[in-house]
């Protein structure tokens, strides 16, 4: 079965790529990028099967980044991560079509039952 | 900053301080988290030596990894903490190129957010006042944090303390837009409230901030006030 593939998106760089780190361990193929702009190019090229994305962002928030994903691949599952004050608008990304959302910090074993769960019946169809 | 209501100069300084703490317990809570999750990963790389395949490089790295986020928590917290000592005394002799690398060090986050940055030009020699800490810091981020408004994205902000005789300029400058606010802007009536407790000039005077900005600051704060009262 071909691994799952992950974009983390979150403009605090050391983060975004220790997640991919801990996923590539548990045996996901993960990418970080630390910009929204990055995310859109990445997404827009179909290379990823989940997008696990911070909501505050500097530039091209989190949730403008969403609506963008959401208007380019409708169907592509979108974590969004949140920190603590930022509640409401992880809220607001549910209602604009988020798969769902964690809260900082995020505990390994959450995600990647969340990204079991957005992937599960999905055809992953990659080399 | 403010919300379009008149503040009194007391809520004003009140929602600074809240803003600053804000911002620096956000940048300490960010840190923190990078931290548990390369210590989630030293775990994770331990497991793998556990079960055979002991990756030595790679566990040395992440402990460095956590090391240098650790000094980052380290520098945000001696930050916070100078901050907050600001307001220990009413009146106290200080270097004002130490308030305004204060004051550079808790905006940083404001200006990364719009991926601006605030560039400072400072005397060589120290430049001591008579003064009140806390206000002049509420003072220049009041400024500082006008001429953000006024900058375009990605701008540059330059802000150039200089020492004259008995007067201390702050000198403001933006690439991008030269004014900022509406007329009468409620931030203007904060920021020329902010001036006058401290017996500072605000050049030039008018009903719009408008850039490039001088602040003018007693050398003596007692000396200036009683000129004023009399």
């Amino acid at each position: 079965m071909a691994q799952p593939r992950i974009l983390i998106v979150d403009d605090e760089g050391e983060l975004t790529f220790t997640l991919a780190e801990r996923l590539e361990l548990r045996g996901f193929r993960a990418r970080g990028v630390t910009s929204a702009a990055e995310a859109l190019d990445l997404v827009q090229r179909g290379e990823f099967d989940v997008v696990v994305m911070d909501v505050k962002m500097p530039g091209t928030g989190g949730l403008a980044a969403l609506r963008a994903i959401k208007d380019i691949k409708p169907r592509l599952p979108v974590i969004l991560v949140t920190g603590h004050g930022s509640h409401e608008n992880a809220e607001e990304g549910i209602s604009l079509g988020a798969f769902r959302y964690l809260m900082k910090p995020v505990q390994i074993e959450d995600l990647v039952r969340l990204l079991h769960e957005a992937t599960k019946g999905r055809e992953v169809s990659h080399e | 900053m403010s919300d379009g209501a008149p503040e009194t100069l007391h809520q004003a300084e009140l929602r600074f301080f809240c803003v600053v703490t804000a911002s620096l317990s956000h940048q300490i809570n960010n840190v923190l988290t990078i931290i548990s999750e390369l210590n989630g990963l030293s775990e994770d790389l331990l497991a793998l030596g556990r079960a055979g395949e002991a990756p030595f490089d790679r566990l040395e790295g992440t402990t460095a990894r956590i090391n240098d986020n650790l000094q980052r928590c380290v520098e945000y917290l001696r930050v916070l903490n100078r901050f907050a000592h600001s307001a220990d005394q009413e009146k106290a002799t200080c270097d004002v190129k130490e308030l305004v690398l204060l004051l550079q060090a808790t905006t940083r986050r404001f200006f990364d957010l719009r991926k601006a940055s605030l560039v400072v030009e400072l005397p060589e020699r120290d430049v001591v006042v008579l003064t009140q800490p806390f206000p002049l810091l509420h003072l220049l981020f009041r400024a500082v944090w006008a001429a953000l408004s006024a900058a375009e994205d990605k701008g540059t902000v330059r802000l150039s303390l200089e020492d004259l005789q008995d007067r201390i300029s702050i000198r403001l400058s933006t690439v991008g837009s030269q004014s900022v606010g509406l007329p009468r802007d409620p931030d203007l009536q904060t920021l020329i409230l902010a001036c006058r407790t401290l017996g500072a000039a605000l050049l030039p005077a008018g009903e719009q901030i408008s850039f490039p900005m001088q602040i003018l600051i007693p050398r003596d704060i007692a000396h200036s006030l009683e000129l004023e009262a009399r």
